[in-house]
């Protein structure tokens, strides 16, 4: 100990640190701004650790965050300590400026003291911004670009100013980079100096203390700072901690949405604390939008940083600084506000609510299907995991060119929008030979049917029924379903349950995966067109798997009601 | 005035103690949060160590047809197999090469194109009817048997397999410079 002590003088340099008397005893008042270090460290660690598994492009970032998120021992709560961190931050930041405030602790000589401060704390709040984006997920990508195109509304240099900050013209591979550079590099940097100069300058200038008493009794009450001060520091910290802690259990880590799709709709909100100058936005139409986006927050920026100056009364006390004492109140009140109103008219959105919802599957979905790997492409790639999504693939590639969808495709065969769902049996029995269904096909033997509404349901419900191969039909569907077959005189085409013509399809298993699948691979068989059929066989074309997801495309028709026939 | 001194005394002492109280618990406080951050920071850390996170098919992969090969006239073939790198799955690409023999009995040796040396790409000296490592000039012989060089074993074969007329092999990486074959 004594050989490590001669050479480096460690104690000595721990003791300068430590060792400042705290005029008037250590306060719990006095806790935020070492709890602010102290969660910067935890940040720090965090995002070192983070930053192991982060790759920073646009192809590549979602599928490196969602494998810290899912496949990587406690990787969800690493990153969820490191998210909620930078709200911990913010917290800690503005109950630090508030007690700073209360005891006027920015005047003479402490001015330097309160503008670093100032500059930290839009330091901190530029992290949150390029954090936000990082992930490359749906809400990030967008939230973000609210805010690289305010910076495009700084007169004269917007443009160049957002080229800058975004990495050209448009998002993609360089806005990451940039953004993962801004966040590990240049702001930490930032926030060190400006932390080394505020320290300093604590150090330099001491605590200030309580107002009331005079200068004997707080030299009276003096305490050092370790352990006394250090103590509740550390108090603090525990609790923090625990409360972090127990944040990022709750909400299992940090939200990962689906990854960003730069086609989609998507209506973007900022973290929290940009909330109120999210909702000052709305405030502000057209050509006045650079007056909420940019005059309003520079000025609130510049009256924040001058406060030392404005405010030069010899008095602390806040009894005879009420101007400011008021003036920052309502400052605090009024963001309070516009957060809450933000808050309250989003809570309220039909809109924003059907999309959070659809959001939250779409991002499980996401999850699920990322599991099968990302393809190269990139995050959004992932769907194309998704069976249905290939099955549609599929039948765009085989089977468009002679079947419409979705008022696209082909003529000479049936319209397959909605396919074998109530709507589209519904038209095809009453008028089989429209254009829509054999109109240009060479099968025009199906007559039209003028059965009652009511049989005609009961004849789609018995037909629909057959598809699920696994359950016997209900025996008195049945029975009424047999009995419309003999009278519609389905039976002299159709067959079903061994009876019946054979010109025409099977009933037996009607709709079923396999009736559609038999189909696809040959038309041409006996049970269904036989020598009617003019649509070609697809069993060698496409594979089996492929055949299933197209199969399961095509049943996925009948049950989206959505997906109705173009008008 | 000597009582006045004893209690100022017991006052510092009783001070003292408290504030060596408040050191302890200060220095265990903040131990207790460095282990409990440390627990997952750790695990998040040492995980690629834990985990496959390259994966290849370990399985039969298909390099092509047989016809047209000559008994003792390596053909080097591209392996071709879908890959999965952490988060990413690559669709069929190259992966890899190996060495096809056609032995003098018909059956096919499959020679891994990487030098168990140190990993340099084997080729076949026409002229000389070896195999030459040209990072290192190891030698090989048709067989893959070393001829001379620094070589610490024979080419790796591969298990090989033909169905219908189509040669497959099973690709596999083996640890380098060492005496043994080992699957890496």
């Amino acid at each position: 100990m004594k050989w490590l002590e001669d050479r480096t003088g460690l104690k000595d340099l721990v003791k300068k640190f430590l060792d400042e008397p705290v005029e008037g005893g250590a306060k719990w008042s006095y806790v935020f701004g070492s709890a602010l270090v102290i969660v910067f460290i935890m940040q720090i660690v965090s995002g070192v650790i983070l930053s192991t598994g982060y790759s920073a492009s646009a192809t590549d970032a979602w599928g490196s965050v969602y494998y810290i998120q899912e496949r990587t021992m406690s990787g969800w709560f690493v990153r969820g300590m490191h998210n909620v961190g930078s709200s911990a931050m913010m917290v800690l930041a503005i109950l630090h400026i508030t007690q700073t405030v209360i005891f006027g602790a920015y005047k003479k000589p402490r001015e330097l003291n309160w503008i670093s401060g100032v500059f930290m704390l839009f330091i901190i709040l530029g992290f949150g911004l390029t954090g936000y984006l990082l992930p490359w997920d749906q809400k990030g990508f967008w939230a973000t670009q609210v805010a690289t195109s305010i910076m495009g509304l700084i007169p004269g240099i917007g443009d160049f100013v957002k080229g800058v900050v975004q990495g050209g013209n448009d998002y993609g591979n360089l806005t990451l980079t940039r953004f993962y550079s801004f966040h590990v590099f240049f702001l930490p940097a930032g926030l060190m100096t400006f932390m080394a100069i505020h320290l300093h300058l604590f150090r330099r200038h001491g605590v200030t203390p309580h107002w009331k008493p005079d200068e004997s009794e707080l030299k009276r009450k003096t305490q050092p700072f370790w352990p006394d001060q250090i103590f509740k520091d550390v108090v603090a910290a525990v609790i923090i901690f625990a409360i972090m802690s127990a944040a990022v259990w709750y909400r299992h880590g940090a939200e990962l949405q689906s990854p960003a799709d730069p086609s989609s709709q998507y209506m973007a909100r900022p973290e929290w604390y940009f909330l109120f100058l999210f909702q000052l936005l709305k405030y502000f139409e057209a050509d006045m939008e650079v007056v909420g986006a940019i005059i309003l927050p520079t000025i609130a920026a510049v009256l924040m940083l001058a406060i030392p100056f404005l405010d030069r009364g010899e008095s602390r006390a806040p009894a005879k600084r009420l101007p400011f004492i008021g003036g920052f109140g309502a400052a605090l009140a009024g963001i309070v506000c516009l957060t809450l109103l933000s808050m309250v008219s989003d809570s309220r959105d039909e809109r924003l609510l059907a999309q959070k919802e659809e959001s939250e599957v779409m991002a499980e979905r996401a999850i699920e299907l990322a599991a099968l790997g990302i393809p190269p492409s990139g995050g959004a790639a992932v769907f194309t995991n998704d069976p249905l999504y290939v099955g549609e693939q599929v039948f765009r590639q085989h089977c468009i060119t002679c079947h419409g969808y979705q008022g696209g495709g082909g003529d000479s065969a049936p319209d397959l929008t909605a396919y074998n769902s109530r709507s589209w049996l519904k038209g095809f029995f009453r008028n089989p030979n429209a254009v829509k269904y054999y109109g240009k096909t060479q099968f025009n033997e199906m007559p039209e049917s003028l059965m009652g509404e009511e049989d005609l349901s009961y004849l789609i419900d018995f037909l629909l029924a057959q598809s699920e191969t696994e359950t016997p039909v209900d025996p008195i569907l049945r029975e009424i379903g047999e009995a419309i077959l003999v009278q519609e005189g389905c039976y002299n085409c159709h067959t079903y349950n061994g009876r019946g013509g054979d010109f025409a399809p099977t009933l037996d298993g009607f709709a079923s995966d396999e009736w559609l699948r038999g189909m696809i691979e040959d038309a041409g068989q006996e049970r269904y067109f036989g020598k009617y059929n003019t649509m070609p066989s697809f069993k060698e074309t496409i594979g089996k798997e492929d055949m299933d997801k197209l199969v399961l495309f095509l049943q996925s028709l009948r049950s989206e009601p959505s997906l109705a026939l173009p008008e | 005035m000597e009582e006045g001194s004893v209690k100022k005394e017991v006052l510092h002492e009783s001070r003292d103690g408290r504030r060596a109280f408040l050191k302890i618990c200060s220095v265990f406080l903040t131990s207790l949060i460095g282990i409990a951050y440390s627990i997952p920071i750790i695990r998040t850390f040492i995980n690629p160590a834990l985990q496959k996170t390259v994966i290849s098919s370990s399985g039969l992969v298909e390099v092509g047809d047989i016809r047209g090969c000559k008994v003792n006239v390596p053909r080097k073939v591209a392996i071709k197999d879908s890959r999965r790198d952490a988060w990413t799955k690559y669709p069929e690409t190259v992966i890899g090469a190996v060495w096809v023999v056609q032995q003098e009995d018909e059956t096919f040796k499959a020679f891994s194109v990487i030098c168990p040396h140190l990993g340099c790409g084997i080729d076949w000296d026409k002229d000389s009817g070896r195999f030459i490592c040209p990072c290192h000039e190891s030698y090989f012989d048709i067989k893959g048997e070393i001829l001379s060089g620094p070589s610490p074993r024979r080419m790796d074969t591969l298990e090989t397999d033909i169905k219908q007329g189509k040669l497959f092999v099973r690709y596999q990486k083996m640890k380098l410079g060492i005496a043994e074959k080992i699957p890496v």
